[in-house]
């Protein structure tokens, strides 16, 4: 099955990302940062919906466009991008909720079959760092590309 | 060692890459946020990676 999901919009060093979502509240433009932490090869990754082309961002804003699943896939191919280029670098996501660090939890268990073989995940439970395991309650979670590059 | 293999199809991002979309490259767009997950990551660390801020944040 192939998975349905948006088509991304690009900066040419591929860590940032836009992308629009198509429901009943409309065209939503979403964007996508990769952004460097205090730890060298330790990306954030940053999602919310933009307005208007703003930088003034609410990460906790819910949409409810009727297509989360096709977000939330568009989301894992942003990350799928990021790797293949910087594939030493770690993905770290968490929500900018509890509700939001689930609903990325729900997402990893969704897409674990296809995304593990490529990925190592790791969760981050009670601030220490073990290999994802379904069903655990994390509060962040963190993704390496297990391959040199993907042959997109 | 790491191999190059073929990404599974069925999540093959479509992509295409804009020139102005560069505008982005030096703007953190959720700086709070940001903040948030490095006091964390000083917290918690990471394994493999030395526990010392590599750049600082502006």
């Amino acid at each position: 099955m192939i998975l349905d999901r948006y088509e991304l919009k690009s900066a040419t060093n591929y860590s940032t990302f836009q992308f629009s979502s198509v429901g009943p509240k409309g065209t939503v433009t979403k964007i996508i940062q990769f952004q460097k932490t205090i730890l060298s090869n330790v990306y954030n990754l940053a999602f919310s919906d933009q307005q208007n082309g703003s930088n003034n961002l609410d990460d906790k804003v819910v949409t409810d466009n009727g297509d989360s699943e096709k977000v939330l896939a568009t989301v894992v191919a942003s990350i799928y991008l990021f790797l293949n280029h910087y594939p030493d670098c770690w993905v770290y996501a968490t929500g900018s909720t509890a509700a939001r660090t689930r609903l990325y939890k729900m997402g990893i268990n969704k897409y674990f079959h296809y995304v593990e073989k490529d990925f190592t995940i790791l969760g981050d439970f009670d601030a220490n760092w073990e290999t994802y395991q379904k069903g655990k309650e994390y509060r962040a979670f963190a993704v390496q590309s297990k391959t040199v590059k993907f042959d997109l | 060692m790491k191999a190059s293999v073929k990404i599974t199809r069925e999540i093959n991002p479509i992509v295409y890459t804009d020139p102005s979309m560069d505008r982005y490259k030096d703007v953190t767009l959720f700086p709070e946020k940001l903040e948030q997950v490095n006091k964390r990551l000083e917290k918690s660390g990471f394994p493999g990676i030395p526990n010392k801020p590599d750049v600082p944040q502006s």
